[in-house]
């Protein structure tokens, strides 16, 4: 993944994470920005694949197990509200449409204003 | 639209006040009124009148005509009527030629050169000084370019008369909403079809404008109109006959003639009623196989209405609907 602060690519570590967690972390869509990044060297390392030079020169950021499930986790609720906030903007559209569709059979609603035919100046 | 706060004072009771301009009746409504709103409206109101003083067409001494007999001489005018031709200018611009007031030649050889009785009925009359079409045509093939001289307020038409009727009242509208702005906690200004509404109505869920069906009886449509305009340009009433044949006075000037075809009415909400008037009269003119694809990719709110007397409506117009009509 691309840290933009450092301007250079950083690779998340996950230490001892297992399989399963990683595909968490792409699911959330928190450390990979595709399929074609789900894969060890461009996005997320597993500690066997990152050289201890590579660490202390800080191209890879190490978290613990527990904190990567935190932020993971933080992730989700953050994509679970988006979620529910486009499910609601649907339903609600999909109940105007429906209202809307439905008009025929009741009379226009109290009206202002005519815009038409009109005379000229 | 004013962007100064509006100043209503609520329970007062609202003010309204109706006059005819431009062959039109005007309406002008304020909601919750503040302090000088009274005399908002006066001022509203001789927007309209000094608007219609220059720019008509029907008085051979405004200042539009004689500004059109003097053609590419520049020509004084008041300074309402240099914003009109200003506004007029840069909708020619804007539109790519769609929208051009150089129609007014046209319209007078179809014997519109006067006031006509449409509210009575379909009007009958003989051509006459039908003018050549590709005269006409040769004229409009260049882009309209007027001279104008902002601090002497003067213009220079060029060789061919302009009409402003259209877009002259929908800039009234728009500068009449302006000064009605900050006259109440909302506000509605509206001229023979073209509506500007202020703030979010007399209930706060908005302004709720009726569109007319050309065919009669209810409303096509009810559409919510907060802090914007719309307006329609539609066949309903300003058609009339010519040595037999029913013509009417939206001029394709691509052609010269009546445009349009196959659509009856095409309503546009906008940010101001100006705009408004412009756009509707150009999506009038792409007819009604131009007209959709014109509109989505322009993200034009517009609402036309077939022959058939089925309407359609573009994506950005549909947030606006609030209730229409089903075709069965």
């Amino acid at each position: 993944m691309t840290d933009g602060r450092a301007g250079r690519d950083r690779r998340v570590i996950a230490a001892g994470v297992a399989p399963v967690a990683v595909a968490i972390f792409a699911a959330a869509g928190s450390f990979v920005h595709s399929q074609a990044d789900f894969k060890p060297d461009a996005g997320i390392a597993i500690p066997s694949q990152a050289s201890a030079s590579a660490i202390a020169a800080g191209q890879v950021e190490v978290r613990s197990l527990r904190e990567s499930i935190a932020a993971v986790r933080g992730e989700i609720a953050v994509l679970q509200r988006d979620i529910n906030a486009r499910n609601k903007r649907v339903r609600r559209a999909a109940a105007e449409a429906e209202a809307r569709a439905a008009s025929p059979a009741a009379p226009p609603p109290a009206t202002h204003a005519t815009t038409g035919a009109s005379g000229s100046g | 639209m004013s962007a100064e706060p509006c100043v209503g004072r609520a329970g007062e009771p609202d003010l309204h006040r109706h006059f005819e301009s431009m062959a039109s009746p005007v309406h002008l409504w304020i909601v919750e009124p503040g302090r000088g709103a009274s005399d908002l409206l006066d001022r509203a109101a001789a927007i309209f009148r000094s608007i219609e003083r220059s720019c008509t067409r029907f008085d051979p001494d405004s200042a539009l005509m004689k500004a059109n007999r003097a053609g590419a001489d520049w020509c004084r005018v008041p300074l309402e009527c240099f914003d009109v031709i200003e506004a007029a200018a840069t909708a020619h611009a804007v539109t790519c030629g769609r929208f051009d007031p150089r129609v007014l030649r046209v319209l007078e050889a179809q014997g519109y050169d006067r006031t006509l009785p449409f509210e009575s009925g379909l009007v009958s009359i003989s051509s006459r000084r039908m003018p050549q079409g590709a005269d006409l045509a040769g004229a409009r093939a260049l882009p309209w370019v007027p001279g104008l001289d902002r601090d002497l307020a003067c213009v220079s038409i060029g060789p061919e008369p302009i009409d402003l009727g259209g877009i002259g009242k929908g800039f009234a509208v728009a500068r009449a909403a302006e000064v009605l702005g900050s006259a109440g906690s909302a506000a509605l200004v509206e001229a023979g079809g073209d509506c500007a509404a202020v703030g979010a109505g007399p209930d706060g869920a908005g302004w709720m404008l009726a569109v007319e069906d050309p065919k009669g009886g209810d409303p096509i449509a009810v559409l919510r109109v907060e802090d914007g305009a719309c307006a329609t340009s539609s066949i309903r009433l300003l058609r009339w006959e010519v040595d037999g044949h029913t013509v009417h006075h939206l001029i394709d000037p691509a052609t010269g003639r009546p445009g349009g075809e196959g659509l009856l009415a095409v309503t546009v909400v906008a940010g101001d009623a100006a705009r408004a008037e412009v756009w509707s009269k150009s999506l009038f003119l792409a007819g009604a196989d131009g007209i959709g694809p014109l509109a989505e990719d322009l993200d034009i709110a517009a609402l036309w209405i077939l022959e058939s007397g089925r309407h359609q409506c573009s994506r950005p117009m549909q947030r606006h609907v609030a209730w229409e009509a089903c075709h069965v």
